[in-house]
């Protein structure tokens, strides 16, 4: 594990230092998580903020970083304020500037760039909008 | 500034699944609240992925339809819980004071018009039991959401909701559907769905107000061949027991079709 104190630094900063520092590993975010709950090899919230904390870089290379469903239930819970959804957010997107992000989100993003949707409109879904006179007349 | 809201329909309501947005103007029109749109709105968008790969694309975009909004009505609502946090986190993060108020419409409802609904009811859902599952956007981070929305944090909201159609409700926690890491980790999302809907246990639906929620609980129910509990887009039903037609809600778009009300 290859360490790096800059690393660390700048999640600091873009996190706000005072958060991080005061995590004291107690685990909370992992027991309130569902996805540590049913696979706690997979993915383990507590793991990824002493990774951060001690400034292992790694973790942007890490699968384990997009397994987090962002339901909040660490952040609900943990005694010391930390937002560890708001981290997970800024490692993903450190982790996508350097090329490590899988395929599927970025061609979610990459059709919100597009077209300006996450979803696109099925052929079936356009006929029974365009005869829909509900919402055709609705809203204007 | 007119006295309307501003209906903010979303990706999936509007493209995927076109019965929830239906169905949601069918409920406004019923309880005569005027709303405006716009062909102008883009995806919100999405607060897991967008949001994950391009913090400032999450957060101009967001401005962009907030911007949007702010020339057509009094009020911002939404009918999916994505949009709903992304709407309602930009607003916040920008300042409050540039933005109209932000509501899932689930709320508006329940804050403004269940005795409307109970007065209008014309086709009540006796007789039926349903999971009620509100998703982990409708309320959290409570630390952005409670600050305006304070009765928000304790209050069965979807379970009020749906007991006021008639019908009994079974209630089980607030864990989460497990949907945004379907693209990144299929099984492990699977998983997390699977043990949320056996969580409900013998039910004659589950009821959702998030298109998120719908579209993993389907994905899950639609692989068992035996039992295929339906699962139901709250407006659905709204605008069922207010008297939309059953043939024009919509369920094509399902893909559990068994038992439908």
């Amino acid at each position: 594990m290859k360490l790096n104190p800059s690393f660390k630094e700048e999640v600091f900063r873009a996190m706000g230092e005072h958060a991080l520092r005061m995590c004291y590993q107690c685990g909370k975010c992992s027991s309130f998580c569902p996805v540590f709950s049913l696979y706690p090899t997979r993915f383990n919230p507590r793991r990824i903020i002493e990774m951060v904390n001690i400034g292992a870089e790694d973790v942007l290379q890490k699968d384990e970083i997009w397994r987090c469903t962002t339901c909040y239930e660490c952040t609900e819970n943990c005694p010391q304020g930390l937002n560890f959804v708001e981290l997970i957010v800024f490692l993903r997107t450190k982790a996508y500037e350097k090329g490590f992000a899988p395929k599927t989100p970025v061609q979610e993003l990459e059709l919100v760039r597009k077209e300006g949707f996450s979803v696109p409109l099925s052929p079936r879904a356009k006929r029974w909008l365009e005869s829909n006179t509900l919402i055709k007349a609705g809203g204007k | 500034m007119e006295n309307k809201l501003v209906y903010f329909p979303g990706c999936l309501a509007s493209r995927k699944f076109p019965g929830f947005d239906l169905s949601a103007r069918f409920v406004l029109e019923k309880l005569s609240l005027e709303y405006k749109t716009s062909e102008e709105f883009s995806c919100c968008p999405d607060p897991v992925w967008v949001r994950s790969l391009s913090y400032e694309e999450w957060m101009e975009r967001g401005v962009k339809n907030l911007e949007i909004s702010k020339n057509l009505g009094s009020k911002l609502v939404t009918i999916c819980n994505g949009c709903f946090e992304t709407l309602y986190s930009v607003k916040k993060l920008k300042g409050n004071g540039n933005f109209i108020p932000v509501e899932h419409l689930l709320y508006t409802l329940w804050k403004e018009k269940k005795d409307e609904i109970k007065n209008k009811i014309v086709k009540d859902l006796k007789g039926k039991k349903f999971a009620v599952h509100e998703g982990c956007h409708f309320k959290r981070p409570s630390y952005l959401v409670s600050q305006e929305f304070d009765e928000l944090k304790n209050a069965k909201i979807l379970k009020e909701m749906v007991e006021l159609l008639g019908a009994d409700v079974v209630e089980k926690g607030d864990e989460c559907c497990g949907l945004p890491v379907f693209i990144t980790d299929k099984e492990l999302s699977l998983e997390l769905a699977k043990r949320r809907i056996e969580s409900f246990g013998d039910v004659d639906g589950i009821v959702v107000i998030c298109p998120s929620c719908f579209s993993q609980f389907e994905s899950v129910i639609s692989l068992n061949k035996e039992k295929r509990v339906p699962v139901y887009f709250y407006f659905e039903l709204l605008a069922y027991a207010l008297g939309l037609e059953k043939e024009k809600i919509g369920f094509e778009f399902h893909r559990i079709k068994d038992n439908l009300i």
